[in-house]
Formats: C-alpha cells, sequence, structure tokens
C-alpha cells in the first residue's frame, strides 16, 4: 500500500518530517517497506514566463529566451522548438539540479550568456498523469495561468515522499491511506480530519433509474447504489491525479479516478458503470450460469462458472463481483449518467474466484482481506459528491441499499492488572484509557476496569490479549524489559533417539563424511532411478513442479543425483551421508515417517570403506546381530553389493553403484552407495556399560589356513568357526587369502587368526587342540574346507 | 708402592682408549675382574707385612672407586654418544606435509541447528520433535487459524488431502504438545517446513525452523524478552542487543517481529542490515488464549510465550552464504568449507 506522506498528512495532520513518521509508524508495528521521494533530485527549478524570444546570432537551432520568472528577468538559451511568448514552463536557474543527477550551470552558448535551462517532462522525471503534455518531446509547457517564481514540485506533484506500506494480515483498515492516517494520528496524537461526504443530491428518485435485487446474499452482504447524471468525462484535477499516481494508480479520467482515489482514500472498492448499458434498469447480484462469458476491463475473456459471483444487468453479467469491471459497460469517453456500486462481498468467495480466473485487482486484494461495511455508505456518497464536483453532474436524489448489514460495534471490558501480569509492565489504568482513545478506541475506566469500544474496521481486537497489544504498540515495545522466568527448575534435554542420531552423525563426520541434505520431495524420474514405485508415494496435490511431487521413500535416489552433481563439477572425491526422514503412506491416516541413514562416496574408496562406516554406525548405536548377504537392489553392482540385515531382518544395503546407472548419471569413477532404515535400532534398548574385572589369564592365539572353494564367501565360514570354536572364543579375524599353487585353480587358502581366553585358568595345548578338531570339522563338513598344508 | 699408580695409570690409559660399551666392558674384566689385574693386587697382599696391610689395601680400594668411576663415566659417555648418532641418523623431514586428515564436517544447517538448541537446552528446554506431514488441526486449526482464515494466506502451503499437508510452521508441534502435555512446559521444536514458495536465492521449499514454547503460571512477554535477549548474546556476543516490533501472528498475541543488532555492522548500518542496523531474524509473542484453550490448556490460569527462529537466516548470516540453494546442492566444494 503506496500513498504519499501530503496524502497522509491530509487527514493527520502533523509536522513531522518523513525519517520520523516512517520511525513511528515501524515502532507502532506499521511496516514500511520502502520510501520514494520522487523530487528529492530536484531543486532550483522554477515557473518561469516567456516574455520575449529572439533567434540566436550564430546558430539556426537555438533560440534566446527571456523569462519572468517573478521579481527578476533571466535569459535563457534553449534548443527546444514548442516555446512562445507568453508559455508558462519549468525553470531550471543556475545551480539547480535536475533528475539524474544534472546539475545547472550559468554558461554561454555560441557566446550567448544562458543562466539555467528549460525543463522538458522528462528532465523533472514525470510523465503525462503527473501534467498533461509532460511525455510531449520538448519543454513542458504549463497551465498559462500558472504563477511565476514558484517551486515547480508541487505544481507536477513531486513535492512528497511516497511510503509503501505493508500492512498486517490482521489489519485489512491499513489497506486505505484514512487507515494509515489513523495509525499516523495515534502515533502524533493530532486529530483524525475525515474527509468531507456529505451530497447535495439534485432530484429525481434513483428508483427511476435502477432497481438491485442481490440473489446471493450469503456472498454479498452489502450492496449501494447511486445515480450521477449528466456528467462530462475530462481529466482529473491535479490533486488526484498525483495522489493517485503516489499510490502507483494511473489516472484515466475523473469517473473512473474518482473510484480509484476513494477505494484508496477508504478501503471501500467501488465500481463505476456507464448507466446507459444496464439493460432493463436492473442490477442483480448473482452466481453466474455456468458458460457465461464476460471481456472484463483488462480486455480479456473469460468463461465462467456457477461458483463465480457476477453483476448482472437484465441480460448478463456486466462485472465480475468484486474483481473487475466488464468492457462493455465501462466509463467511456461519451459517458453521461453513471451508476456508482458500493458493496460487499465476502473475502472467500472473491478470492476463489479471484484464483480460479487467474484475475487479481485492488479491489479484489480489498475484498479478500474483508471489507468494512460500515464504511460503505460513506464511500458511496462521498463518490456521488465527487463525481457531481469533477464531472459536473447531478446526483439523482436517494440510494440503493440492500442487505442494509451494518455492523455495529464490539464492547470489550478488560482488567488493567492482567494486561500489566501479560505484558510485565506496571502501566497505570489512566495511560492504557489515554493510549487506547489515541489509537479511536473509545475507552474509559470504570471500577477499575476498561471498558472499550472497538468499531468494526478493528475486528482484530476481541480480548484482553488484543488491548495488551494495542496499549503496549503505541506505549512503546521497547518498554518492555527483559525479566527471568521464575518458577520451578527444569532440566532440558534431547530425546534418547535424537541422541543416538547426533552419535550417528558424529561419527561419520570422524571418519571424514560430510552432512548432506536433500529436499523431502523428488519426482517420478528420481524413484525410477532407486527402483521405487512412485504409485508408493504420498503425492502433493499441489507440487512446484513434477520433480518435487512425491515425498520421498529412500534417501538414495537423492545422494545418487548429489554425487552426479560432484562428478559434473569435476570434484575429484564425494564423502556424503544424509541422516533424513522418508516417508511411507498408511492410507487416510499420516504417514509413517522413518528416520533413514544414507551413505554415498567416489574417489579413493572401495566397497569395503563403505562397509566399515556401516559397521561402525551399528556399534554407534550399541546393536548387535549385523550381518551382511550377497544381493540387494538392482541398480547396484550385482557382484558387489550387499543386503544389510540386523538380527536377520533386512534393513538396508550396501554396494558399488551399477556401472550402467553411474553411467547415465555421469559418473566415471567406481561409486558406493548404502542406506539403512535406522528406526529399529533407534528404539533398540541399549545395554548399560558395566566394568568387568580385567582378565586374569593370558590368551592363547592360533592361525588356521583353510583351503575351500574360490567362490566360497567368507562369512559364513566365519560364522561356522564362531560356532564351532566354543564360548571361550575371544577373538576372530581373517587376515589373508591366497590363490595359486599349489593350490588347484578353484581354490584359495584363507587365513583366519583366533584366540580364546579362560577366566580361570591359563588354557595348554590339550585345552586347544578339541577345539580346533571341531572347527575343522565343521568347516570340512559345510564348507569342504580342509587345513592347508 | 707405585705398582699401585701404575696400575691405576694403566687402567685409566685402557678405559679412555676403549672405543665402545665392549671394549669397556673387556677394560674392566682386565683390571677389576675375579682374575684382573687390580684384584690381584688385593690377592698378593697377604704376602705384605701385617702392619703395611691396611694401608696397602686402601690405596688399592681406593684406586679400584676411582677405576669404577672412570668406567662408569665413560659408558655413560659412549652411550650418549650413541644415542646422539642414532638421533641424527632418524632425523626426519619435519616440514613433509602428512598424510590428508579423514575428519569430514555436519551440514552447516545441522551446525547451526545444535549450536542455537544448546544455547535453550542451557536454559533448561527440552527438545520436542513431530512429523513433517501434518493434521490441518496442528498446523492451523489448534493455532487459532481457522478454515477461511485470511493468515492461510500468508503461507502457501502444500497439501496432500483437504486435512493433510506438509507442515509450514514447527509452531505445529507446539500444538502437539500442549494437548499431550501439561505445565511447566518449556520446549524447543526444530525441524523442517514447507512453503510453495519457487526456488531462488532467497528461497527455498524447504527450509528450517526452530519453535520456542514455554507455558507456566505468571509467564510474561518480559520473560519472552528475557530469554531472546539470553540467546541473542549467547549467539553473537555479550554486544548484540534485540528490539521488539508489533507484529501479527496468529496463534500469539500480542506478537513481535524480533530483530537483532546486525552482527556485521553492530548497529551502525551497512549492506547486510539495508543501513538500519538490525536484522530480522524470529518472530515471537505471548500464546494466544484461543490457543491454550484448543489445546485444553486452562487460559484463565496458565499465560505462555513462543518463538520461531528461521535456522536458514542465521546460517547465512553467520557464514556469509548469499544463495540459499547451495544449502540443497551437496557440492564437496561447498561441504567442504564447513570442516574444521
Amino acid at each position: 500500500m503506496k500513498t504519499s506522506l501530503k496524502w497522509l498528512k491530509d487527514y493527520a495532520p502533523c509536522q513531522a518530517g518523513c525519517d520520523d513518521v516512517v520511525e513511528r509508524m515501524i515502532a507502532i508495528g506499521n511496516e514500511v517497506e520502502g520510501v520514494e521521494d520522487p523530487g528529492k533530485d530536484i531543486t532550483g527549478v522554477v515557473t518561469g514566463r516567456i516574455t520575449q524570444i529572439t533567434k540566436h546570432p550564430d546558430a539556426d537551432r537555438l533560440q534566446v529566451c527571456q523569462l519572468d520568472v517573478g521579481g527578476q528577468t533571466l535569459q535563457i538559451v534553449t534548443g527546444a522548438q514548442n516555446v512562445f511568448v507568453g508559455a508558462v514552463v519549468p525553470v531550471a536557474t543556475h545551480g539547480a539540479h535536475l533528475a539524474g543527477g544534472i546539475k545547472i550551470k550559468k554558461s554561454k552558448l555560441r557566446g550567448v550568456e544562458s543562466s539555467g535551462m528549460l525543463c522538458s517532462g522528462q528532465e523533472l522525471g514525470i510523465t503525462d498523469g503527473h501534467y498533461p503534455g509532460a511525455s510531449v518531446d520538448g519543454i513542458l509547457i504549463l497551465d498559462a495561468d500558472t504563477p511565476v517564481g514558484q517551486d515547480i514540485r508541487p505544481i507536477v506533484g513531486i513535492d512528497s515522499p511516497v511510503l509503501e506500506f505493508k500492512p498486517l494480515a490482521n489489519r485489512p483498515d491499513c489497506m486505505s491511506v484514512l487507515g494509515l492516517a489513523g495509525e499516523v494520528s495515534a502515533a502524533y496524537r493530532t486529530p483524525l480530519q475525515m474527509p468531507p461526504c456529505e451530497v447535495a443530491e439534485g432530484g429525481g428518485d434513483i428508483r427511476e433509474e435502477i432497481t438491485v435485487s442481490v440473489e446471493a446474499p450469503e456472498r454479498c452482504t452489502r450492496y449501494m447504489a447511486r445515480v450521477v447524471k449528466g456528467v462530462t468525462i475530462a481529466p482529473s484535477p491535479a490533486w488526484m491525479r498525483h495522489r493517485l499516481l503516489s499510490a502507483g494508480i494511473r489516472p484515466i479520467n475523473n469517473i473512473v479516478d474518482v473510484t480509484n482515489f476513494i477505494m484508496l482514500e477508504m478501503g471501500q472498492p467501488l465500481h463505476a458503470f456507464d448507466l446507459r448499458y444496464i439493460a432493463d434498469k436492473k442490477i442483480i447480484v448473482r452466481t453466474a450460469r455456468p458458460g457465461e462469458t464476460i471481456t472484463l476491463l483488462d480486455e480479456k475473456d473469460y468463461t465462467l462458472d456457477d461458483n463465480m459471483l457476477v453483476i448482472a444487468d437484465g441480460q448478463k453479467p456486466r462485472a465480475l463481483a468484486g474483481i473487475m469491471g466488464g468492457m462493455a459497460s465501462g466509463i467511456m469517453e461519451d459517458t453521461r449518467d453513471v451508476l456508482i456500486e458500493a458493496a460487499v462481498f465476502t473475502s472467500v468467495g472473491t478470492r476463489q474466484t479471484s484464483r480460479q480466473l487467474g484475475v487479481r485487482s485492488e479491489s479484489s486484494a480489498r475484498y479478500e482481506k474483508g471489507v468494512d461495511a460500515a464504511t460503505t455508505p460513506l464511500a458511496c456518497d462521498r463518490a456521488a459528491r465527487l463525481m457531481a464536483e469533477l464531472g459536473g453532474g447531478t446526483v439523482v436524489s436517494g440510494h440503493i441499499d440492500v442487505c442494509a448489514h451494518q455492523p455495529g460495534a464490539a464492547r470489550i471490558v478488560a482488567d488493567p492488572a492482567r494486561i500489566n501480569a501479560l505484558l510485565g509492565v506496571t502501566l497505570d489504568t489512566a495511560e492504557m484509557v489515554e493510549l487506547l482513545n489515541a489509537l479511536h478506541l473509545d475507552t474509559h475506566a470504570q471500577d477499575g476496569m476498561l471498558h472499550v469500544t472497538v468499531p468494526y474496521a478493528r475486528r482484530d481486537i476481541a480480548g484482553e490479549a488484543d488491548l495488551a497489544e494495542e496499549i503496549m504498540r503505541l506505549h512503546g515495545y521497547d518498554d518492555i524489559p527483559a525479566a527471568r522466568m521464575a518458577g520451578p527448575i527444569l532440566v532440558g534435554g534431547y530425546s534418547d533417539r535424537r541422541k543416538k542420531l547426533d552419535a550417528v552423525s558424529e561419527y561419520l563426520v570422524a571418519c571424514g563424511l560430510y552432512g548432506a541434505m536433500n529436499y523431502s520431495f523428488t519426482g517420478p524420474r528420481q524413484f525410477a532411478l532407486t527402483g521405487q514405485d512412485a504409485g508408493q508415494a504420498l503425492k502433493l496435490r499441489n507440487p512446484l513442479g513434477e520433480d518435487l511431487s512425491l515425498m520421498r521413500r529412500d534417501l538414495a535416489a537423492g545422494l545418487i543425483g548429489n554425487l552426479a552433481l560432484n562428478a559434473a563439477h569435476k570434484n575429484p572425491r564425494a564423502r556424503l551421508f544424509e541422516i533424513g526422514k522418508v516417508f511411507m503412506p498408511q492410507g487416510e491416516e499420516l504417514p509413517r515417517e522413518d528416520w533413514h541413514l544414507g551413505l554415498a562416496a567416489f574417489g579413493g574408496v572401495d566397497f569395503y570403506a563403505v562397509k566399515a562406516w556401516m559397521d561402525g554406525v551399528v556399534r554407534t548405536l550399541g546393536v548387535e546381530g549385523l550381518a551382511y548377504e550377497p544381493g540387494g537392489p538392482q541398480w547396484l553392482h550385482p557382484g558387489r553389493s550387499a543386503r544389510v540385515l540386523i538380527d536377520g531382518a533386512e534393513v538396508g544395503f550396501v554396494g558399488e553403484l551399477h556401472p550402467d546407472v553411474a553411467e547415465a548419471q555421469g559418473i566415471r569413477e567406481r561409486a558406493y552407495v548404502a542406506e539403512i532404515n535406522l528406526e529399529a535400532m533407534l528404539d533398540a534398548k541399549q545395554t548399560p556399560v558395566t566394568y568387568r574385572p580385567m582378565p586374569k589369564f593370558p590368551a592363547v592365539s592360533r592361525d588356521l589356513a583353510l583351503v575351500m572353494a574360490a567362490d566360497q564367501p567368507v562369512g559364513p565360514v566365519m560364522e561356522a568357526i564362531r560356532q564351532a570354536a566354543g564360548s571361550r572364543l575371544e577373538t576372530l579375524n581373517v587376515f589373508d587369502v591366497y590363490r595359486g599353487l599349489p593350490l588347484g585353480p578353484d581354490e584359495k587358502s584363507v587365513a583366519f587368526s583366533l584366540s580364546w581366553r579362560d577366566a580361570q585358568k591359563t588354557l595348554t595345548d590339550a585345552d586347544i587342540a578339541p577345539m580346533v578338531d571341531d572347527i575343522l570339522q565343521a568347516c570340512a563338513q559345510r564348507f569342504g574346507a580342509r587345513l592347508r598344508a | 708402592m707405585d705398582e699401585i699408580k701404575e696400575l691405576l695409570d694403566k687402567a685409566l690409559q685402557a678405559v679412555s682408549e676403549a672405543k665402545d660399551g665392549e671394549g669397556l666392558e673387556a677394560a674392566r674384566v682386565r683390571f677389576l675382574g675375579k682374575k684382573g689385574e687390580l684384584t690381584a693386587l688385593l690377592r698378593g697382599m697377604g704376602q705384605l707385612p701385617a702392619q703395611e696391610r691396611p694401608a696397602f689395601g686402601a690405596r688399592v680400594n681406593a684406586a679400584r672407586e676411582e677405576l669404577e668411576r672412570a668406567i662408569a663415566q665413560a659408558k655413560e659417555a659412549r652411550r650418549a654418544d650413541e644415542r646422539a648418532r642414532k638421533l641424527k641418523a632418524e632425523a626426519i623431514d619435519v616440514t613433509w606435509p602428512a598424510p590428508a586428515a579423514a575428519m569430514g564436517a555436519l551440514h552447516p544447517m545441522e551446525t547451526i541447528q545444535r549450536q542455537v538448541e544448546q544455547i535453550f537446552l542451557g536454559m533448561g528446554y527440552t527438545v520436542a520433535e513431530g512429523p513433517d506431514v501434518e493434521l490441518d488441526k496442528y498446523n492451523f486449526e489448534l493455532l487459532n487459524v481457522p478454515a477461511g482464515h485470511p493468515a492461510r494466506d500468508m503461507q502457501d502451503t502444500f497439501y496432500f488431502t483437504d486435512s493433510m499437508l506438509l507442515r509450514t510452521q514447527t509452531s505445529a508441534v507446539q500444538a502437539r504438545y500442549m494437548t499431550t502435555h501439561r505445565p511447566p512446559i518449556r520446549i524447543i521444536c526444530p525441524g523442517r517446513v514447507y512453503r510453495a514458495d519457487e526456488v531462488d536465492a532467497s528461497h527455498s521449499p524447504v527450509f528450517h525452523q526452530m519453535e520456542g514454547l514455554v507455558v507456566d503460571h505468571g509467564i510474561t512477554m518480559a520473560h519472552l524478552r528475557g530469554a531472546l535477549d539470553a540467546f541473542a548474546k549467547a549467539l553473537y556476543g555479550d554486544s548484540a542487543r534485540i528490539r521488539f516490533r508489533p507484529s501479527y501472528f496468529p496463534f500469539t498475541e500480542p506478537s513481535a517481529e524480533v530483530d537483532i543488532s546486525c552482527t556485521i555492522c553492530g548497529g551502525k548500518g551497512c549492506r547486510t542490515c539495508k543501513g538500519s542496523g538490525w536484522l530480522e531474524v524470529l518472530g515471537a509473542g505471548m500464546v494466544h488464549p484461543n490457543v491454550l484453550s484448543a489445546c485444553g490448556i486452562d487460559a484463565t490460569e496458565y499465560t505462555g510465550f513462543a518463538f520461531g527462529i528461521g535456522l536458514e537466516r542465521i546460517a547465512m548470516l553467520k557464514y556469509g552464504i548469499s544463495d540459499m540453494r547451495l544449502l540443497y546442492e551437496n557440492d564437496m566444494r561447498f561441504l567442504t568449507q564447513f570442516g574444521r
């Protein structure tokens, strides 16, 4: 919402400068998004009348003008051709500044003295809206009756800074200059001056001119109309044009400008129909019939449906209620009789229609936030008054007011002590009364309580807490002291689950990995990448795009994308981990949100490095029963991938990216991806750590080299050894593998190192021998393995 | 009598000529061993007259002690020489680069989240969590934003169904927590939130917030200010100041935008704070009585405050990151900058 400071001060007169107003408005809660001062670069430009023009003695294209600039005569040389004796023009005098930082100095042009410059509209930074003729190529010719020697800025409407406010969502009243002026008046304790709304009726009877029926009263809570006859369409006067321009609205003509002016001034959108084109002298507020069409003032055609509210005449829709008028019944050059509409349409309906058709306007923006029906009659009358005044017409006697719902004021009784208690301050009741009254909330104290009358425009105020805010924002939020809470001692902290997640990320950071973060939603392409069924995903109804439309079911797809990005950027290594939620739909219920861990790496890394990270993660979580078995998703290397199991239940996978997938992603290195569902491990109870006495007897170790089939996975062999070695086995490691002579071509020798320890004695060869025998026997039986000679 | 002195001189000569530990040992055996020359002198003492024996014995023992000292000193000197030689031989080039350290780093957002959490944990807050996919009830209804409320337009919400959506604010956790816990409540709720904003340098449809909520007897807006003041000072140092500006959130009343004195210029005005000297980093207010009531807490008995911190903003200010998109690209060249 933009307005010039000058316009604000029309209703809240005060001496304060722009910076001060901005500061105080921000302090009481009116956000100022920006301040523009269109005239700030322009100084030293005054009006002057050309009294004489002579040709330049040495230049054909130059003319020498004598100007009366009020009390003195200046000689100025100009190249412009549109000047004439008697013309009043803007004169940039010696030392003047113009738009774009141009500085004017006395000089000689081809030997003739020139004490300044005559200005075009462009040099003043203005357009036709500011002053008719400002856009022509040449010197700006002002009205002949403009007094000379005057500062040009007020004349062309660039004499006031323009403030852009961002009204809060609960303050639709601040979408009007009057509403904002109310805030200025509160801040400076200056009275709010209402604009005149009384209208002089010129006879006739509106009931003869028009009838109004509202067929959808649930969407139109008030409809008022007046008729002004015999107007002449012309440009609006400067004061109105300049105010409209400051608000960013282009002046059009006196009638249309009045509707826009009052919308900006009072927050009540208006529409002006050319009465000639209202068929059957009837206004019907109804929903559209399916398939009805209308051409709006934006010159586009729209097909309507029965959810859309229209203003129709006896034949067809003439306006889209609250959003935009139709071309056919709008104000034209030859309009004589005007029907003014001042109505209240409900916000939800206006919003829906506006969204559905993609048409927004200053009007719809206000209806969406809610228009105050108490303002409607004032705005309707003021519009009629101004149209008659500016267009020279007469206001037909009487007005129409259908569904004349006039919302009342609310009364609130509030306890000053509770208000102080909520705010943590100690304000006097009298001070609270003064502050609320300054905010135009009629307040008195009675029996120690505040009695407040809240007008409908401030329907955001409903209770004590709202009044507390009003009181404090005007008093000054910064007067709220910083205090320490009393109350019980509370020990904060993280949940056990969160502590485990943090421990995992800290472990991985220590391993040299970097935390990654991907969006929670992806798309069908990412789902296809990791073989996920997009049909199983939770689907957004209004995604930003297809690639952001499905809630992820894995982290791997995102991480593969990250590997691809790193490969594309020629990064030699990638070491990524992501701990994040995946989303498993459960019908009508909220989805299950599972915490997953994903790992992804390339460059100087192999399968076993990634497996080691996975081992470490599971160890960090204090969980046992981790195992790997060959297998895993299709998009991994079939010979270099494994399912990850905890106590026999599959929780994820680890493996090398399938070369086809890597190639498609532009990843040239061997890349590794792993993912596990952490849920079961996060919920698992960790065995508390308790100290065990250090062993008193030494461990005894043996190395065994077993010859087995070359393709025999070592995992099951180790498992078999562990079982056969008895409960006193302390460690089991594999430390070497050998292929070659004298072994057969399909054989390998794997070297294991084992150690046993007994708590009660030192183990002897005699103790160890049967356990070794058991191991050899088990391995021979199950894997056909033999001891290497 | 000079026999002793001669022998001692000879022995000392041998010691000084010994090249290494072995040579010294040989000298020791030669003179002091069981069959050593000096030992032999003592043995032969019996042939001396009885009255001369004590003096002779004393002199031999003195010579023996002197020789032992000399051997010990020489041994120590040889050992020191050998150690010095070895140390010299073992010298390495300490300026040779070490193998690359393997430490990685948390994502900068994670680091910031933990930093902010730690501040509030220190003030006795508990970390609470809730689902990303929420019910309209917790994200809006219980927070005083009924259907059709204009405040719903403040946030572009992602929907799955009419009642299921991606939470637009971590305040949703607040509503969940209040319906299941009684005061005193003192929680922070960090997490992802979602709004249908097109991606650009300062907008992301996925971002992070941290909601704070305190409900108890006699909680005032001054307590809110106290908590946020402490937060600002903990995050940005003792010179940090905060300022409250009146604002509007449907779930708090009174509501405030909270600015922190610019961390770059200290409040003098610079490009980061657009000359204002203040940075807008969070919104806050007193929990709206309607919210307390809707969540089953007696609003006449309890009051509370809530605040919501935008974590991206804090991270971007802290690290000088100007484009939010970098946070979700996971480019190693970006992530490795946050390692230590």
